[in-house]
């Protein structure tokens, strides 16, 4: 048996129209920006629109910067909120094999799809930013959108952990110290401000990962 | 003869209110145990106890002899669970749950569970969400017998059944335990159910097991018996012998393991000249040991 593939058949009937729903907007947010950048050129002269990317931090998609984080989020409300309700995770425990590599299953299926959703809208905004702007820019905003895609899939880590609590006191606890942590990833939206923080992101991707293996050992022992 | 199910001295609280002190019980291989108890004495909270799902204060419990805090895959692969309300998966369709199961177990069994649905009038393409609690009932059922598993545990399962779906349930579960020498562990309000399921009997009482016996030994010996008061100052209480005595006008009637001899030759004693014997069902010995409140 592969559990990977069985249980990523549950999470996709649980998710697939979320998904499809993300990459539409996500799509529509890239042919937004397009769209809106090749207006400014056309309105502001392309001389200014550049030197406002290249100098001011401008992004060439601030829509991004909400998009992904709550695209993770909502990913695990779909994903795990079901799983809460009756208590159904109880079920999903009862599957014969070994709980922490089911629960490890589930959150590398939501990691693995908004990865890969961020990493299709990275390419396709690049291909076609890259037709109007020049590659510097498009490297500028690659590095804009890495802490947002941090805190995407980092949201969506924090999300689970937060739903898999059994207690809501300690819910509340789990939201503020979410809440603290993906705070870290919004201190500026300059492109290269994250430059040298890449093991304080790897830190917070790490920490969405382990936190709900917390909670689900306390949902174990039943504590309400 | 093998213990599929062990506890041993399990202690448990929800805040101050002690649900169980030291309680110790063994289901052997091959048996019906059905758990009867008035709401709140914990049936479920056993059951989640046995499967891992809650840390009891004290003791422990094997499954198959494994700690029920470490139940290895291959033994959970062998016991059957079926949540209070028949929880499911209500997402998947009638098909996509069987396929979805299907990859976890070795010995999947497709043709039990699609036999068991074929009584049923729901597509293969229907949602488990659209369904009624008697046809998700079916479908958790239908689902059990596919895995195969040698334990069932099932809580509560003529929760929100309709007459024809609890004869359907509980004929399939019993044709089940009987072919194949399978244990069965199992809760539920109605006692008239269980009282042609079950080989065993528990009877919890608030913080206690009250009763653990045959089903048979119970139903042969376990009586009612009726009399009249013989003057206005004429009490009996509950003790060792007699069980949940009361009294309408000056009519009594108690309940006891006692034959109709024995209870006539204590109560001539205290004046009672004639009393009668009355045979009793599981669900009036359970009143019978449990009290009506």
């Amino acid at each position: 048996m592969n559990l990977f593939k069985a249980l990523s058949y549950k999470e996709w009937m649980k998710t697939r129209k979320f998904i499809l729903v993300t990459f539409v907007l996500l799509a529509a947010v890239a042919v937004y920006s397009y769209i809106d950048i090749t207006y400014a050129i056309r309105m502001e002269e392309a001389v200014n629109v550049w030197y406002g990317f290249i100098f001011q931090g401008v992004s060439v998609s601030s829509l991004m910067m909400y998009l992904i984080p709550l695209s993770g989020i909502s990913m695990a409300i779909i994903q795990f909120v079901p799983e809460m309700t009756n208590k159904r995770l109880k079920l999903t425990l009862h599957l014969p094999a070994g709980e922490t590599r089911l629960v490890s299953a589930m959150l590398l299926y939501g990691y693995g799809v908004l990865f890969a959703l961020y990493f299709a809208c990275v390419i396709f905004m690049s291909v076609i930013i890259g037709m109007i702007l020049p590659s510097e820019v498009v490297g500028m905003m690659v590095l804009q959108f890495l802490p947002w895609i941090t805190a995407g899939l980092a949201g969506y880590g924090f999300t689970a952990w937060i739903c898999v609590e059994p207690s809501w006191k300690q819910r509340i606890f789990n939201m503020l110290i979410s809440v603290g942590l993906l705070s870290v990833l919004f201190v500026s939206i300059y492109p290269e401000t994250y430059s040298d923080f890449g093991w304080g992101m790897l830190l917070v991707l790490v920490s969405s990962f382990v936190f709900p293996f917390y909670s689900c050992v306390r949902f174990k022992q039943g504590i309400q | 003869m093998e213990k599929i199910i062990e506890c041993d001295k399990i202690t448990h609280y929800y805040g101050d209110r002690l649900i169980y002190a030291d309680l110790s019980f063994d289901v052997e291989k091959g048996k019906v145990l059905g758990l009867l108890g008035k709401n709140g004495t914990g049936k479920t909270t056993i059951i989640n106890i046995l499967n891992g799902y809650l840390k009891p204060r004290s003791g422990v419990c094997r499954l198959f002899g494994e700690d029920m805090n470490n139940i290895s895959p291959a033994t959970k692969s062998r016991v059957g669970l079926l949540l209070e309300g028949h929880v499911q998966h209500t997402y998947f369709n009638v098909q996509q749950i069987e396929k979805f199961y299907s990859a976890f177990f070795p010995k999947w069994k497709k043709e039990a569970y699609y036999e068991l649905l074929k009584k049923l009038q729901v597509l293969p393409t229907q949602k488990i969400s659209t369904m009624s609690c008697g046809q998700r009932s079916q479908v958790a059922l239908g689902l059990l017998f596919a895995q195969d598993p040698d334990l069932l545990i099932l809580d509560d399962f003529s929760m929100g059944l309709d007459p024809g779906y609890r004869r359907l349930f509980v004929e399939y579960l019993k044709d089940y335990a009987s072919a194949g020498n399978k244990t069965v562990f199992l809760t539920s309000h109605i006692i008239q159910d269980m009282e042609m399921l079950i080989d065993d009997c528990m009877i919890m009482d608030y913080g206690r097991l009250l009763l653990h016996r045959p089903v048979k030994e119970i139903m042969d010996n376990f009586k009612r018996y009726r009399f009249v008061a013989p003057g206005q100052d004429f009490r009996l209480s509950a003790g060792n012998d007699f069980w949940s005595p009361s009294v309408l006008g000056d009519k009594w009637e108690v309940y006891s393991f006692l034959n109709k001899e024995e209870v006539l030759s204590k109560l001539s004693a205290m004046g009672v000249k004639e009393i009668t014997e009355e045979k009793l069902s599981l669900e009036d010995a359970f009143i019978g040991l449990t009290g009506k409140y």
